[in-house]
């Protein structure tokens, strides 16, 4: 049950952004190895060299500002405070969009890719193609609050957000979402079919799991080495922080929370592992982006209670029984650098996959990354839905 | 060249250590009274609590120069050893070494009545020299600055100081943890100079790259062990996975965070010790804090989360084809509640085995845990090899 929306303007006090600042000066950097920059982890120089510019001249007075202008706003949802971003389309029929962020990002990812949803006509497109588009932020993460006892598994965001949409008076919709995002948008693609109008992924879940046997067909050589590359990269380094994130994530968190380099180290060595940047992460994003969105976590201190998603979400695999499927369109960009893009056949098993995009540029930070690309596959593929439903 | 050495930490890093406790952003937890999620909220802030406001380091300090240490370098790496003469008739040297996420400071209890048997109701002609080594990149065998120093390595530089630098062309070896791997490897490639190793973790030195025994080895005594290590591989070691991966990344706030190390270290000796989810049944709080405040004032946990990395990056190979892998005659003296056991029917084949026991109490922490057990069976073994 929704309690009650109300606008809401984000404020870090001076005190917590001096706080910041006290604890980057004396940070207790460990020691520099001679090995290849990142072959270990974070590479140190780089590292400081980020630091210094959270430090001296990121400023998250002017962060908070642009977040403050695109309309934010928390709900009471059974007992649970909801932030989510809400920005009216301009144009004739905006189509409400959920677009729902992953980890290591937040509402942050979708920053730039807000206006050019709710106002195509300003960013070189055509405004019958226009959003109402709503971010939230998933619970335990940004300002959403932190969940109070276990079990904030995917499936219970998924029905906190449809009673947010239905509250907000919008009886049917369209998804959107990458990493844990897309497995949050394809339970209520699942669960609540009837009101949805169709899902844009860049990203499909990892725990997907395809019914087999009972007169599925038998898995191509495609799919094969799709599941043997998933396989490989959860033993190799890119993975591992699902490992210690799943099973214990509370004893890492200690650290990230008291530690702003300490958190930094962990998010910007994912960041840069998984976006298309050849090692160069500035190049895919910006550097300010980078550290609001470690800002907000910083400054909201979710990092323990955003990884327990991990340990919340194991126990609920994406597993389909046989002849089980998702009902609402499904339109999919496939990102170049994403860490692995699974082969058509393998969506199809569960998916009504009606849109296939091979991108260009860009990895797993797509909104980020590549946010004009991103959401002109976006206007493309609802721009068919809309046709269809006239 | 070797330098005698003293632990004296200076005072200014005691104070920003009690100045960095007491700003602790402690991270919220909930429902986590089972340490399901990792290190409960509430023990951490307890033990924080008395780190800063009541752990003494000069005294343990004091403790720990009590013994007589020493440093070097060897291939370039910073050898840190404490090296204890026997009283007895014919004191044989023995090589001691930890694991992780232990120090030296671990093998505190059995080092004395080993040196001194008579002191503590045993026969002067068990007694032997001790040294016991910080492994390369922990504690005082820091700071580490070269990559590729992993256990293999050690060995190497363990030899070079038992025989070059400290004169023995023979010795034994002991170890747990990474230091059973060390002294497996003394035990393959080195054989001839070190006639018996004794060792309470067993397992393949390829193990980290790969390569477990059979569970069909087990024999009906141990048919409960596989599905405890199998527990352990599924809940326990993504710490291992990830040390072994992106050690770096998770040192930065390690090595700024005390608290943070503190919750790290705090779960291992939790989960691996047989305290039965009570640390304290094992572990003093100023046992605890007195290995953490070795990590800290090192600044070595990034270069001891290393090791697992170096494992895995320089993948073992065998010296010889010989059969048995490890020639040197070995004794293995397992723990019930160790993190990992493997089947006596595997030892046989893989070690020169000469001697094989089972305590029913104890875990992974075994000179702290059950010193006496140690040191009885450590005595017992090396007598017969004398």
């Amino acid at each position: 049950m929704v309690t009650a929306i109300t606008p809401f303007a984000l404020h870090i006090s001076d005190r917590a952004i001096a706080d910041l600042h006290e604890r980057l000066d004396r940070t207790r950097w460990p020691d520099e190895l001679d090995a290849e920059p990142w072959a270990y982890g974070a590479s140190l120089a780089e590292l400081q060299r980020m630091m210094q510019h959270w430090r001296h001249r990121f400023d998250w007075r002017q962060a908070e500002a642009g977040i403050n202008e695109l309309g934010n706003y928390k709900a009471s949802i059974n007992g649970h405070d909801i932030h989510f971003i809400h920005k009216r389309g301009h144009g004739p029929n905006p189509l409400p969009l959920l677009i729902c962020h992953g980890w290591p990002g937040s509402f942050v990812e979708m920053l730039d890719i807000i206006p050019l949803l709710t106002d195509p006509a300003r960013h070189a497109g055509d405004k019958a193609d226009c959003f109402d588009v709503i971010v939230p932020s998933m619970p335990g993460y940004g300002f959403s609050g932190r969940p109070q006892k276990p079990g904030m598994t995917p499936l219970s965001m998924a029905a906190l957000y449809a009673e947010l949409m239905a509250s907000l008076g919008y009886e049917r919709y369209a998804l959107q979402g990458g990493d844990w995002g897309a497995t949050v948008t394809t339970l209520i693609a699942r669960h609540w079919p009837e009101r949805i109008d169709g899902l844009h992924l860049n990203w499909i879940p990892g725990s997907y799991q395809p019914p087999q046997g009972n007169g599925e067909p038998a898995f191509s050589a495609a799919e094969r080495d799709f599941q043997a590359a998933m396989a490989a990269s959860a033993s190799s380094g890119s993975s591992t922080h699902v490992g210690i994130h799943a099973s214990r994530p509370q004893t890492l968190g200690y650290g990230l929370n008291d530690s702003p380099v300490g958190l930094a180290a962990w998010l910007i060595d994912k960041f840069r592992m998984i976006a298309d940047c050849d090692g160069d992460i500035e190049s895919a994003i910006r550097l300010d982006r980078l550290l609001t969105n470690i800002s907000v976590y910083w400054f909201s201190e979710t990092i323990t209670s955003a990884i327990r998603l991990y340990k919340e979400a194991r126990a609920q695999p994406l597993k389909f029984a046989s002849g089980e499927r998702i009902l609402p369109p499904l339109g999919f960009a496939a990102f170049p650098g994403e860490v692995a893009v699974p082969p058509r056949e393998w969506v199809e098993r569960v998916y009504n996959l009606q849109s296939w995009t091979e991108m260009k540029r860009g990895g797993h930070f797509a909104a980020m990354e590549q946010p004009q690309a991103l959401a002109e596959d976006i206007r493309n593929f609802f721009r068919i839905l809309r046709k269809n439903q006239k | 060249m070797i330098e005698p050495f003293e632990i004296a930490v200076e005072d200014e890093v005691l104070q920003d250590l009690k100045t960095r406790l007491r700003q602790t952003r402690f991270a919220p937890d909930f429902g986590n009274a089972d340490w399901g999620y990792g290190t409960n909220g509430d023990d951490l802030r307890e033990l924080i609590g008395y780190w800063a406001e009541g752990y003494d380091w000069r005294k343990h300090e004091s403790e720990m120069n009590g013994f007589a240490h020493f440093r070097t370098v060897i291939d370039e790496v910073p050898v840190h050893f404490i090296h204890e003469r026997g009283r007895g008739p014919k004191p044989m040297p023995l090589i001691m070494t930890h694991g992780w996420p232990w120090t030296f400071w671990d093998l505190q209890k059995v080092i004395r009545p080993l040196t001194d048997p008579a002191a503590f109701g045993g026969d002067p002609s068990d007694a032997f020299d001790v040294i016991v080594p910080s492994l390369p990149g922990f504690g005082f065998s820091t700071p580490l600055t070269a990559t590729g120093v992993n256990f293999v390595r050690t060995a190497d530089i363990w030899m070079k100081l038992m025989q070059q630098e400290l004169g023995y062309d023979k010795f034994f070896a002991q170890g747990g943890d990474f230091g059973a791997f060390v002294t497996a490897q003394l035990g393959h490639k080195y054989a001839d100079s070190v006639p018996g190793i004794h060792i309470h973790l067993a397992g393949p030195l390829g193990m980290i790259t790969g390569g477990m025994p059979d569970d069909s080895m087990f024999s009906p005594d141990e048919a409960h062990w596989p599905a405890a290590n199998a527990l352990f591989f599924d809940q326990e070691s993504a710490y291992s996975r990830l040390q072994s991966t992106k050690p770096q990344s998770l040192a930065y706030g390690m090595n700024d965070s005390p608290a943070g190390l503190a919750a790290w270290l705090l779960e291992k000796r939790r989960r691996w010790s047989d305290c039965g989810g009570d640390v304290a049944r094992r572990f003093s709080k100023d046992d605890l804090l007195t290995s953490m405040t070795l990590y800290w004032v090192t600044q070595s946990f990034g270069t001891a989360a290393r090791f697992y990395a170096e494992a895995r990056r320089n993948p073992w190979t065998a010296s010889h084809d010989r059969k048995p892998v490890v020639q040197s005659p070995t004794a293995v003296l397992l723990f019930e509640k160790d993190i990992v056991k493997l089947p006596r029917r595997w030892a046989e084949g893989y070690y020169n085995l000469k001697r094989w026991n089972v305590a029913p109490v104890g875990g992974h922490f075994v000179p702290m845990e059950e010193p006496e057990i140690l040191v009885n069976d450590l005595r017992a073994f090396f007598r017969e090899r004398r």
